[in-house]
């Protein structure tokens, strides 16, 4: 009696020191930065950081990261690269931050990454998409938990080639690093399905433009075969208003990967969307069949009072990466952390997913479909949707390998 | 380009040369009559897009014609709080050097903006377009939508009762008396901090009419002020600052440069209007339609 009594007094002992000791812990401290202000790239950064915070929250319920709770500190970039690398220096040098993650622009996230380079600690980029990155730039300490524009544009190049498979071919995109490399991989993508095809016309609206109406007319007179577009976030909601109008979407054959994204067609309603769009998608949840799947869209709309999760899992992943990659090493220390994700598989909402070891990109698929309305859907949405196979679609490690070699990196 | 497809851009043009005379027009008043380079201009114009969105959408979402209610609604209440920032800031500091009016007006843009996120948050606002001016127009088969003709009209009609008030009023003729010379129209016993006041609450009044005309076009979303601010000052430069027609005149050449810049080199269609710009500057410094200052 006394024993069992001695042993239910330790096992109390035990469990309230192990609590406490949760809790004493030092958090372990990371940085989003992301666009939370600005017009055109809230529509990503809002939701990442809610997928964020879900997957803190997650965590931190269940003992935390070998015992330490997680915590994140929050910055806007404003959608500028002086911004984005100001706040991670502050994240860095005063906060402590383990790792950082975030970002909408690829200037942005090219800026963060150069300084992430130089004080060695890690970069999850969970949002911007320009394949160079990665690709050639790509170092130790960056990681992408989200596609590139590797394959987003072949994926988009093979579906348009398969449904219109037009030679003349009119480009609408933002006019930066992103839009421009869009632009080129689009084309070579597209000419291995229709070699003869050629862009006929080309439009670089500022990013955030709000005046849309001679884009549209320009691109409605240009006679091209169909469009393509590297518009995204609030560009592609402003285009949308303003070509309704304009019969735009009965008229003229258009595609581009942003334009199947739920955060975007979430915010159109069923009278002025992008009507016969091929578009793209990271995660189409209401194609995707799977019990943890459907727990964690419904989970997100609750949490979040409403908000639909697609690209924005990849801040969830990120989280749950580094999570995982701790307890793979079985220490908190960060280096041993980074070799631990190298070839990592995340067991994630679309299945299991490979971060590559020779570029740290995550091997995530994408879906393309039509935009359409349905009555079991309260938005616009890709149906139809083919999923492109990330082995196919996203740069090889030889290739990668090869082209860094040419860049001297 | 067909012929047809010359008209549409030239009504591309026109529509928006037309919503950027709405905001560019207060802006060159203002500065014309109290001397003031206004940077909170293009967050009045926020302001005014962000009412119509609350008036249209969460305070009267179920009356028919609410979008007109927001157009009557919205720009006074922009003027009314112009109105309280003129007598309780911008009074203290008409003496005072530009630099002091810039970090007065920067301040105000700042405050201003971080206010209209605390009460609308970041998100996209969209405004629907009155179901009378849904749909489109069609020039020799090719659709232009009702609602840019009627922010055509709207931008016409703004031109020509704000020429009546400037050339056909006793408030006109102050103004016209101010723009000439502030310490003799004092002396004349105008009671001019009055004038200043009504001013400034007609430049906000029409920033807020711009806001309102224009977001149903696009989405009430934060940072949809500086774009507009810019393009303003490009106007009254071109234009003239002070100068009604020269503000007309300024952005009907915005519009059609950007348009057909558009069309013709759209890889610098946005560098033309600048270029203008600078040639107005070096040659003609008070603008196209202002004068000098004596």
């Amino acid at each position: 009696m006394k024993r069992s009594i001695s042993i239910a007094i330790a096992m109390i002992i035990l469990s309230v020191f192990s609590v406490l000791s949760v809790q004493a812990a030092e958090p372990i401290k990371f940085g989003l930065i992301h666009t939370l202000s600005g017009g055109i790239g809230q529509v990503h950064g809002v939701p990442d950081l809610e997928a964020a915070k879900m997957a803190i929250e997650e965590i931190n319920s269940t003992g935390g990261v070998l015992g330490h709770p997680l915590e994140v500190i929050v910055r806007d970039d404003k959608l500028s690269p002086e911004h984005g690398v100001r706040e991670a220096r502050d994240l860095i040098l005063n906060h402590k931050v383990a790792w950082i993650q975030g970002t909408v622009s690829s200037a942005v996230a090219s800026a963060i990454s150069s300084y992430c380079k130089e004080a060695k600690v890690p970069f999850f980029i969970t949002t911007a998409q320009s394949a160079d990155i990665t690709n050639i730039n790509g170092h130790r300490y960056l990681f992408r938990t989200t596609g590139n524009s590797d394959l987003t544009t072949s994926s988009i190049a093979y579906a348009a080639a398969m449904k219109w498979g037009g030679k003349k071919i009119f480009f609408i995109g933002p006019d930066y690093e992103f839009g421009h490399r869009c632009k080129a991989d689009f084309m070579k993508s597209y000419k291995k399905h229709v070699p003869d095809a050629e862009y006929v016309g080309e439009l670089w609206p500022k990013l955030g433009n709000l005046d849309w109406t001679p884009y549209i007319t320009r691109i409605m007179s240009s006679g091209a075969d169909f469009v393509y577009s590297a518009l995204w976030g609030g560009d592609v909601i402003g285009f949308t208003k303003a070509a309704y109008p304009f019969e735009y979407f009965d008229r003229i054959k258009h595609c581009g990967q942003e334009w199947g994204l739920v955060e975007v067609l979430s915010r159109m309603d069923k009278q002025i969307y992008p009507k016969n769009v091929l578009g793209g998608g990271y995660y189409p949840y209401w194609l995707i069949d799977d019990p943890k799947s459907n727990a964690y869209w419904q989970k997100f709309k609750r949490v979040t009072g409403g908000m639909h999760a697609s690209i924005s899992v990849a801040s969830t992943v990120a989280v749950y990466a580094v999570k995982n990659a701790f307890e793979k090493a079985g220490t908190v220390d960060m280096e041993k952390a980074i070799d631990a994700l190298e070839g990592m598989q995340c067991d994630t909402v679309v299945g299991k997913v490979e971060i590559r070891k020779c570029d740290h990109q995550i091997m995530w698929p994408f879906w393309i479909g039509t935009v359409t309305v349905s009555p079991d859907q309260p938005w616009p949405h890709i149906s139809d949707a083919m999923k492109t196979d990330p082995l196919k679609t996203y740069m090889s490690c030889s290739e990668i390998s090869a082209a860094r070699a040419k860049a001297g990196k | 380009m067909t012929l047809p497809g010359v008209i549409i851009q030239l009504l591309c043009g026109m529509s928006t040369a037309m919503g950027i005379f709405l905001i560019a027009v207060g802006l060159s008043l203002i500065f014309g009559t109290l001397r003031i380079l206004n940077l909170a201009h293009g967050v009045l114009y926020m302001l005014g897009a962000y009412l119509c969105y609350w008036i249209t959408s969460v305070l009267l979402p179920n009356i028919g014609g609410s979008f007109w209610w927001s157009l009557l609604l919205g720009p006074i209440t922009v003027a009314i709080f112009g109105g309280v920032v003129e007598v309780l800031l911008l009074r203290r500091i008409y003496n005072r050097e530009h630099l002091d009016q810039y970090l007065l007006t920067f301040a105000l843009v700042l405050i201003v903006s971080d206010l209209i996120k605390f009460a609308w948050g970041v998100d996209f606002h969209p405004v629907p377009i009155p179901p009378v001016l849904n749909g489109a127009f069609f020039f020799m088969g090719l659709p232009f939508p009702k609602y840019n003709i009627f922010l055509i009209c709207c931008g016409i009609f703004t031109f020509i009762g704000l020429r009546y008030m400037i050339y056909s009023t006793k408030l006109g003729k102050i103004i016209r008396a101010m723009l000439h010379s502030r310490d003799m129209t004092s002396a004349l016993g105008i009671n001019v901090p009055f004038v200043f006041t009504v001013v400034f609450m007609l430049g906000c009044w029409l920033a807020g009419l711009g806001g309102a005309l224009i977001v149903p076009t696009i989405s009430a979303s934060p940072g949809m002020d500086m774009n507009v601010l810019i393009e303003s000052f490009v106007i009254v430069v071109i234009g003239g600052l002070g100068s009604l027609s020269g503000a007309f005149l300024g952005a009907i050449i915005y519009g059609l440069v950007n348009a057909f810049g558009i069309l013709i080199a759209p890889r610098l269609a946005v560098a033309f209007i600048y270029i203008i710009m600078i040639v107005v500057l070096i040659i003609r410094p008070w603008g196209l339609m202002g004068e000098p200052e004596k």
